[in-house]
């Protein structure tokens, strides 16, 4: 009797963690809410032109739903609370204070590219983009292609 | 909410979230003096017609600097306005320090604008015929530098913008007008637009450019880039790169000039079209050929006419084209480099200079 309880009890703790004490289950699941309650808002919007106050709540929401229908709990939980950060960290970093860049609530930061998304829209504003929230960009070392340099000459 | 309240809640930035864009120039006008060699623009108090701006800019506002350039305002019709104009382009360059650490370095030939014409003269009166303008010139028409990645100018960086020239008695008393062209971002609360994050490395636009002399019209292979030891003002940097940085060349242009005794240009621009453009990096050969593609001018020449009413003529000739490489052309740090041109035997535009141009990206580290 004692021996099976032994056995099963190792059995269970080796699915659940690794020998270093890595949650790969979690870790995955977390992950995958991150990226669902980034990726969720830009694919709506490029149907439906989403108000930018909603993105927070689309991408925490469909986070959620999407963890319901691959039957991951943990990847439904994790969307909920990754779209909470969004929400209260604006606030939380006005009151902390400081200058310092003010990250958007809503939008991720993107595709790396070497030059910045919002400059190509240069010229007369003609759509309601132009005053949306910044998409921050980062200064890429990677070489320009001729197709990324052939208009600056 | 209503549809006047929906939309304006787009047109004006609300706190915390939207930024707006405008594309505006910043402007500034210094007039030029006999002698003075350095020019600092941006720190004089906004004037109307003279200046839009003061630097830096405030707290609320980030500028993205996306093309460069500069103009005197002079209709240049003699050979001497060309000379003058010849080191405005050539021995003349435009300096941007970023926070004490420099940005840009761009000679005159990147950004400077120019009005030019024909002209005759009967004794005394100069008519000026076909004024046109010249300049460094991109595929959409713009005339100036433009950036393959903008400068961005925050509230809390220090920013230097010199011109430094040779002082030139020509352009005593003209107004050199300098253009920044860009996008304007506004929010209602100070912010900053941190480009690096937390990148080691940043890419920045430069112009490695040299201004050699043309000593004799014999065959002669002139190294370019090598020489740290000449004039600040007739180049930009030599090779090879610091161990923390690398070039990425990405257009080129050689520009020749009118000699010291000028000559017709048409002359010179034939002679120059044979010269041979050699780049080597560490022992592989990445470019060899003639300046077909990239060659540009800039002279006059003056002529006496020996039929009634013996007019003075003064034939201008520009032109300006620059090799986009389909293939940039990488130049790794600590790498054996070695660019030339040679000339073949019987050379002209004898006591000229030319000026080798590349322009491209070096990505650097940060700290």
């Amino acid at each position: 009797m004692a021996r099976r309880k032994s056995k099963t009890t190792a059995r269970r703790r080796s699915s659940r963690e690794s020998a270093k004490g890595f949650y790969t289950k979690v870790m995955i699941d977390v992950a995958g809410a991150g990226i669902a309650t980034r990726l969720i808002p830009i694919l709506v919007n490029s149907i439906y032109p989403l108000d930018p106050t909603l993105y927070t709540v689309v991408g925490a929401g469909g986070g959620y739903l999407a963890g319901r229908m691959l039957k991951r709990p943990l990847l439904s939980n994790a969307s909920i609370a990754l779209g909470v950060v969004e929400f209260v960290a604006p606030m939380l970093e006005s009151i902390v204070g400081g200058g310092g860049s003010v990250s958007p609530a809503v939008l991720p930061a993107g595709v790396k590219t070497s030059v910045p998304v919002p400059i190509k829209k240069t010229g007369m504003v003609t759509t309601v983009d132009d005053f949306f929230t910044l998409n921050e960009y980062t200064n890429s070392p990677a070489v320009q292609s001729n197709s990324e340099f052939r208009n600056s000459y | 909410m209503n549809a006047k309240d929906l939309l304006n809640k787009y047109m004006y930035p609300g706190y915390m979230q939207n930024v707006v864009r405008k594309q505006t120039p910043y402007f500034d006008q210094l007039a030029m003096v006999t002698g003075t060699q350095d020019y600092f623009f941006f720190v004089n108090a906004p004037a109307p017609f003279v200046r839009n701006k003061q630097l830096p800019v405030s707290g609320t506002e980030v500028f993205f600097i996306e093309a460069i350039s500069g103009y005197p305002i002079l209709n240049h019709i003699t050979t001497a306005q060309i000379d003058a104009l010849n080191e405005l382009l050539q021995q003349s360059y435009l300096e941007i320090y970023i926070d004490n650490r420099l940005a840009m370095k761009i000679p005159g030939l990147d950004f400077v604008n120019y009005q030019y014409a024909d002209a005759w003269s009967d004794q005394v009166v100069v008519t000026a015929l076909k004024t046109k303008i010249g300049g460094n010139l991109n595929t959409d028409g713009f005339l100036g530098r433009k950036l393959p990645i903008p400068l961005v100018m925050n509230s809390n960086s220090n920013f230097t913008f010199r011109l430094r020239t040779t002082g030139n008695a020509v352009y005593n008393g003209i107004p050199f007008k300098l253009v920044l062209h860009g996008l304007q971002l506004d929010k209602l609360q100070s912010f900053e637009w941190d480009d690096l994050k937390n990148n080691v490395l940043q890419q920045i636009p430069f112009t490695f450019y040299e201004t050699t002399v043309i000593p004799n019209g014999n065959q002669n292979t002139f190294p370019i880039f090598q020489n740290r030891a000449i004039a600040d003002n007739l180049h930009s940097g030599t090779f090879p790169l610091s161990d923390i940085e690398t070039f990425s060349i990405q257009a080129m242009e050689v520009f020749v000039n009118q000699p010291d005794v000028p000559i017709d240009p048409a002359t010179i621009w034939n002679s120059r079209l044979a010269n041979e453009l050699f780049m080597q990096i560490d022992d592989r050969i990445y470019y060899s050929g003639n300046l077909v593609n990239m060659l540009s001018l800039v002279a006059g020449f003056g002529q006496t006419l020996t039929t009634t009413p013996d007019l003075d003529v003064v034939n201008m000739f520009e032109k300006r084209q620059t090799l986009i490489l389909d293939v940039p052309i990488n130049i790794p740090a600590n790498s054996k480099t070695l660019i030339s041109l040679s000339q073949p035997a019987g050379s002209l535009g004898i006591t000229g200079e030319f000026t080798v141009a590349l322009r491209g990206l070096i990505t650097r580290r940060v700290a």
